[in-house]
C-alpha cells in the first residue's frame, strides 16, 4: 500500500471514533494571512481529506469569494457567516450562527472530516470558543513588527499551534525572526510554533503537517493511531 | 387571517412570572446570533434618516411601535401557549406535566403553526421574513441547549415552519426559509425554522417568564439591536443611546401590555386576527433594499 493511502486510512480511522468532524478555529489580526493560509491547506489537503471551509467576515462573503475564486474547494464546500460589526463575538461570545453553519456543512456533506472555521481579522485578545472548534491555530505576520509575539494575548500564548506568518518579509520590514521566536517559545512553554512563508513554500507543509497530524489522532487519548 | 382552532378554554396559571428570566432574555450576550442583526438601523443610516442621537430616537420609536409590536404580540402568545404546553418528563422546571395538561394537545400543537403563519402574514418584506426565520433558528439552538425539557421547544424544533431552501447562504434576500440546521433531536437537517418572536415567547415560558416578559424581551430587542447597531455605524455616544432606550422605557411598557392583551385574547379566541399588525411600508422596503446590497456590515 502506498504511504499515502495509509495515511488516508488513519485519518479516515481517526474520523470514525470522533461522533462530528474535527473542527479547527484560524484566527489573528488583519492582514496576517489566514486566509491565504486556509486556501493552501484546502489546495493540498482536499484530495486526501473531505473538508469544509466556515468564514466570518466584516463585509459578509469576501473571504468565502476568495477562497472561491481560487477554485481550492467546492463552492458548496464554503459557508460565509455574517459578523454585524463584530466579528469576534461569532467566534467567542456568541457562537450560534458559526454552529448553524457546520451543521449546515455537515447536512449536506456527510463524509467532512475536517472543519476549518476562519475568523475575521482581529485583535491579539480574539480567540475561539472551545463549544465552536477543537483547536485553533493562531497567525500573526511579521509585517505587524517582531514584538507582536511578546505582546502576548490569549491566540498568542494559548492557541494549539501559533503561525509566524510571511517570513519572507522579515529582512524588509526590520523584523527579527530570532527575537520573534524566542519571544513566541518563552511565553507558549511548550505549544508549538511555526515558521511561515507562502510565498517560499506556497503549501505551507509545516502548518500542514501538524493539521495531518491533528487528524490522525485518537481524541480519546490524544495518541497517534497507529 | 388563518382559521384557528380548539385551543380556547382556560389558560392555566403558574407560578409568578422571574423577573431574573426576563433580563436573561433580554441581555444581548444570550448567545442567539442578534449581534449580527441592525434592525434596519445599517440601511437607515446609510439612507440618511439615522444622522445622529435625534434621529435615532424617533427610529427607535418607529421600530417599536411596528416590528416591534408585532413581535411583542407574537412572542406573547408563544408563551401563553408554551406556558400551557409546559415541559417534558415529570420533573420538568415550569409549568403543568403531560399527565396534568389540561390543554388539548392536539389543538395545543396546532398553535404554532397558526402563530407562524400570522408572523409571515405581518411580515410583508420577504428579507424580514427570512432574517427572522435565522434569527428563530439560532435562538432555538440556544434555548433548546439551554432548556432542554421545554415541551414548547421541543414541538418548535420538531415543527416543519416556512419553506425549506437550500444550505447556501445564511440569509437570502428573496426570503425564502434559511432554516434549521441539523438542530433537531434527530440530528437532521431541515433548513426551515420558526419565526424569532415563536421560539422567543417559548423560551420565555420555559425560562420562568411569562407573556409580559416575552413581549417586553421582543419590543426590547427590537429597538436594543437597532440602537446598537447604530451606536457602532456612527459612533454615537453610548451614554446618549442609552438615554434614548431609557426614554423609551413607558412607551415599552404600556405597548408590552397591549401585546399581551391582544394575545391573551387571541389565543382564548383562536383568533389571531387579533395579534397587533403595524407596520410601515418604509421599513418594509428599507429591509428588502438592504438585503440586495453586496457591501453590508449587520444581517438585516
Amino acid at each position: 500500500m502506498r504511504p499515502d493511502q495509509e495515511r488516508r486510512n488513519t485519518v479516515e480511522a481517526a474520523a470514525s471514533l470522533r461522533s462530528r468532524p474535527l473542527r479547527i478555529g484560524i484566527g489573528g489580526p488583519v492582514g496576517s494571512g489566514k486566509t491565504a493560509l486556509v486556501a493552501s491547506l484546502c489546495r493540498e489537503m482536499s484530495a486526501a481529506v473531505s473538508l469544509g471551509v466556515v468564514t466570518n467576515d466584516i463585509y459578509t462573503t469576501e473571504d468565502a469569494d476568495f477562497l472561491t475564486r481560487a477554485g481550492v474547494l467546492q463552492p458548496n464546500r464554503i459557508v460565509a457567516v455574517e459578523t454585524g460589526c463584530c466579528p469576534h463575538t461569532a467566534i467567542r461570545d456568541d457562537i450560534v450562527a458559526n454552529l448553524d453553519a457546520l451543521a449546515m456543512l455537515e447536512g449536506s456533506h456527510p463524509d467532512l472530516q475536517l472543519e476549518l472555521v476562519e475568523s475575521g481579522g482581529d485583535n491579539l485578545t480574539a480567540t475561539f470558543s472551545r463549544g465552536l472548534v477543537d483547536l485553533q491555530i493562531f497567525v500573526v505576520d511579521v509585517a505587524g513588527g517582531d514584538k507582536v509575539p511578546r505582546k502576548g494575548g490569549p491566540g498568542v500564548t494559548t492557541s494549539d499551534l501559533l503561525v509566524i506568518n510571511k517570513v519572507d518579509l522579515a529582512q524588509m520590514v526590520g523584523a527579527d525572526l530570532g527575537v520573534m521566536e524566542r519571544d513566541a517559545k518563552q511565553l507558549r512553554g511548550p505549544l508549538p510554533v511555526v515558521m511561515c512563508s507562502l510565498v517560499d513554500d506556497p503549501g505551507a507543509a509545516a502548518v500542514r503537517e501538524w493539521v495531518e497530524r491533528q487528524l490522525c489522532l485518537d481524541h480519546r487519548t490524544d495518541r497517534e493511531l497507529p | 387571517m388563518s382559521s384557528l382552532s380548539g385551543f380556547g378554554g382556560a389558560i392555566p396559571h403558574h407560578r409568578p412570572a422571574s423577573m431574573t428570566a426576563l433580563a436573561l432574555l433580554a441581555d444581548s450576550r444570550f448567545p442567539s446570533g442578534g449581534h449580527a442583526h441592525s434592525g434596519s438601523a445599517e440601511e437607515a443610516v446609510s439612507q440618511g434618516w439615522i444622522t445622529g442621537v435625534a434621529d435615532l430616537e424617533r427610529f427607535l420609536l418607529l421600530r417599536m411601535s411596528t416590528s416591534g409590536a408585532v413581535a411583542a404580540g407574537l412572542a406573547a402568545a408563544a408563551a401563553i401557549w408554551a406556558g400551557a404546553t409546559g415541559a417534558t418528563g415529570a420533573t420538568g422546571a415550569t409549568g403543568a406535566t403531560e399527565e396534568h395538561d389540561p390543554i388539548d394537545r392536539m389543538a395545543a400543537c396546532r398553535v404554532p403553526g397558526w402563530l407562524d403563519c400570522e408572523a409571515d402574514a405581518r411580515m410583508a418584506a420577504p428579507a424580514s421574513r427570512a432574517a427572522s426565520r435565522t434569527q428563530g433558528r439560532l435562538l432555538l439552538h440556544t434555548a433548546r441547549r439551554v432548556w432542554p425539557r421545554s415541551r414548547a421547544l421541543e414541538v418548535l424544533d420538531r415543527g416543519a415552519f416556512g419553506v425549506p431552501s437550500t444550505p447556501s447562504s445564511p440569509v437570502r434576500p428573496d426570503g425564502g426559509a434559511t432554516g434549521a440546521g441539523a438542530l433537531g433531536a434527530g440530528g437532521r437537517l431541515s433548513r426551515s425554522a420558526p419565526h424569532h418572536s415563536l421560539v422567543l415567547g417559548a423560551a420565555a415560558a420555559a425560562a420562568g417568564s411569562d407573556g409580559h416578559g416575552a413581549a417586553v424581551a421582543a419590543l426590547y430587542g427590537a429597538v436594543g439591536a437597532a440602537a446598537t447597531a447604530a451606536l457602532r455605524l456612527l459612533g454615537l455616544d453610548p451614554m446618549a443611546v442609552t438615554s434614548c432606550l431609557a426614554a423609551l422605557c413607558t412607551e415599552i411598557d404600556a405597548a408590552a401590555a397591549a401585546a399581551v392583551a391582544s394575545a391573551t385574547m387571541a389565543i382564548e379566541r383562536s383568533d389571531g386576527s387579533i395579534l397587533p399588525s403595524h407596520g410601515s411600508i418604509e421599513l418594509d422596503l428599507a429591509s428588502q433594499r438592504h438585503a440586495r446590497k453586496e457591501m453590508k456590515l449587520f444581517a438585516s
